[in-house]
């Protein structure tokens, strides 16, 4: 595979043309692709929220937002700034620092989780050693921050809401981590990068999808329960506890909650597609058009095009999995807590753990195809 | 980032955890004083490992048993404290001494 | 607290440990000793205990002994660093080595006393009734099960 385009490098060798140290070169690029990466989230959420608005209006055969903007896209501008510009209600006797720190606490360790998402072979903050295992990490830190802001509330429906919502993201978890391990041992990597590389190459035919579909549903079903969304809503449905441990939250802190479990199903959506379809692997291999088109595979401009179809193509499988996503929003009943618990803890985990074994015998039955 | 900063941070935070240990009446804050016992315990076999053992990283296997004992002795506790909670009616440790003298 | 232990561990080139932390300590301990704080909430003001300050006093005063002993150990031991050494590539898979190798028998013995733990918060934090079985006074019947307590419904028409 050809190794992509080192971008880091390439700045810190121009700004060093310029007369800089390599130390300070370094330290000018560091914040750039974090940057790049939180602008990218936040225009991911932007996205999302006006695709969850036109596709449930497609869905329920109605048309969505039109006025705002052509074809509606600066809805989602317009819900920032209605709940920037709402007043901060803090209700009395409740614990204000506890209060804050909830929505803080649920939203921070997903926008950190993007330090590991990868859209090329070199375009990604930081490729850790631990890549998907520190995704798996923060995302058991949410829960706290669920506790913390339906205790704080000083309201039964949000202490009861939040114990449901954290209960339940605990509960699901443990098949998330079996799942990501399937995909882990057959990659022999926990860095993202490397789990992608394990599947490209032969095209379509590599994606993980087809080496472990239990484990595919297995992590789109605990994703999905993760980022609290349908059929898993119990937390913030509307017709359920008022509106659980978001019943007492105004202005920017429920912007936070609202912007965070979208920023979370983007991030769901991209990592499914990390790991299961390929990442930014092109359904026929990059090599394979070379050959096609007569050109050499290391020619500049066919690895910028590459790398670029590569970034587009990861975009596109992410945004198969929102759309997916907000079609199971109208299309499925919500579970109630205890059907939503037993199926995480006594289905959910045994399918995981079987498909654990399952992956390990084909590994050590068939090397050259389950990852030697 | 010399090794004696890091040793000195886990025994400074060793000695806090004591001090919790053995003053706290509350019976959470016992769980939890044990809790950054064997956290600062684990900073320092880990500070160990880098700085002494940085091939064969022995020290980073300790801490993550110690880890994981931690996790199922704070589970094992918090539930003895339930059951006490439930039969007293309170979590103050100077109540539980029935088998004083 | 976890979680800059967390953040020391990467500086100390263990990247599984802090991530194994922050899973464990935060996802799991923080949350255990949240429910058990939420569950055990009584506000109670402590009896307080004459000449309680003897033992804060002397507890003290012996932590900061240790300290005091730790420290002058800890500054005075000539610690062989070698500071040359290239840390491992992948940490993980040399842990990961040790435990298939080396600490075969840790390992499996803490996947029992997990197992223990488990079974065992769950057999000391339950209650004792059995929900259904509720013991009736002879000639009465017994109390409905779970029931809301209502008005009654007056029927319609």
């Amino acid at each position: 595979m050809n190794p992509g385009i080192d971008l880091q490098e390439r700045f810190i060798e121009t700004l060093m043309e310029l007369g800089l140290t390599p130390g300070v070169a370094k330290t000018i690029w560091l914040p750039i692709p974090m940057l790049l990466m939180i602008i990218g989230a936040t225009v991911g959420v932007l996205v999302s929220v006006w695709l969850e608005r036109k596709i449930s209006a497609a869905a329920q055969q109605r048309i969505g937002p039109e006025y705002i903007g052509p074809l509606g896209i600066l809805a989602p501008v317009a819900d920032g700034i209605k709940l920037v510009f709402k007043e901060d209600v803090v209700p009395a006797n409740t614990d204000p620092l506890l209060f804050t720190l909830g929505p803080i606490l649920v939203v921070i360790p997903v926008f950190f989780s993007y330090l590991i998402v990868p859209f090329g072979q070199n375009l990604l903050i930081t490729d850790l050693g631990i890549g998907i295992f520190f995704w798996v990490a923060l995302s058991s830190v949410a829960p706290i921050g669920l506790l913390m802001a339906g205790y704080s509330s000083n309201n039964k429906y949000s202490l009861l809401g939040g114990l449901r919502a954290a209960a339940q993201s605990i509960s699901y978890e443990i098949p998330l981590a079996l799942a990501v391990l399937a995909v882990v041992m057959m990659s022999n990597s926990l860095s993202t990068i490397d789990i992608v590389n394990q599947q490209s190459g032969y095209g379509i035919l590599g994606w993980n999808i087809i080496r472990q579909p239990i484990g595919f549903m297995l992590f789109w079903i605990a994703a999905l329960a993760e980022c609290e969304r349908l059929p898993f809503d119990l937390p913030e449905a509307e017709e359920e506890l008022v509106a659980g441990y978001q019943t007492e939250y105004a202005g920017m802190k429920f912007a936070l909650f609202y912007l965070g479990s979208y920023v979370n199903l983007v991030l769901s959506s991209i990592l499914v597609a990390v790991l299961y379809f390929g990442g930014w692997d092109l359904p026929i291999p990059a090599t394979m058009i070379a050959e096609w088109i007569n050109v050499d595979p290391n020619n500049t401009l066919f690895v910028l095009v590459t790398a670029g179809l590569g970034l587009v193509m990861t975009l596109l499988k992410a945004y198969f999995f929102l759309f997916l996503a907000i079609l199971l929003r109208w299309t499925v009943p919500r579970v109630r807590i205890d059907q939503l618990l037993d199926f995480g803890w006594k289905f959910l985990l045994p399918v995981g753990l079987v498909n654990l074994l399952l992956t390990a015998g084909l590994k050590l039955a068939f090397p050259f195809a389950f990852g030697g | 980032m010399k090794l004696e900063f890091f040793l000195l941070l886990a025994a400074a935070l060793f000695c806090i955890g004591i001090y919790g240990l053995i003053t706290s009446r509350n019976a959470v804050r016992v769980l939890m004083s044990v809790e950054l016992l064997l956290n600062a315990v684990n900073l320092n076999l880990v500070a160990f490992s880098n700085f002494l053992d940085g091939q064969q990283i022995n020290g980073q296997v300790f801490t993550v048993f110690v880890i994981t004992i931690a996790a199922a002795e704070a589970a094992v506790g918090l539930a003895i404290i339930l059951s006490i909670y439930r039969n007293r009616d309170t979590v103050d440790m100077e109540q539980f001494n029935l088998l004083k003298w | 607290m976890f979680i800059s232990i967390a953040g020391l561990y990467i500086l100390l080139n263990a990247d599984f440990v802090s991530a194994a932390q922050i899973l464990i300590y935060v996802g799991a301990v923080n949350v255990l000793i949240l429910f058990a704080i939420m569950l055990v909430n009584k506000t109670e003001a402590f009896k307080p205990l004459p000449r309680r300050w003897i033992r804060k006093v002397s507890t003290a005063f012996v932590a900061l002994a240790l300290f005091a002993l730790l420290a002058t150990m800890v500054l005075q031991t000539h610690w062989p660093v070698d500071l040359t050494l290239q840390p491992p590539a992948s940490s993980v898979e040399l842990i990961g080595e040790h435990f298939f190798s080396d600490y075969l028998l840790p390992f499996e013995l803490a996947s029992i006393l997990l197992l223990m733990a488990l079974v065992g918060a769950v057999v000391l934090a339950r209650r004792e009734t059995i929900i259904g079985e509720e013991t009736a006074i002879v000639g009465e019947e017994p109390p409905p099960v779970l029931q809301l307590p209502e008005r009654p419904r007056e029927p319609i028409a």
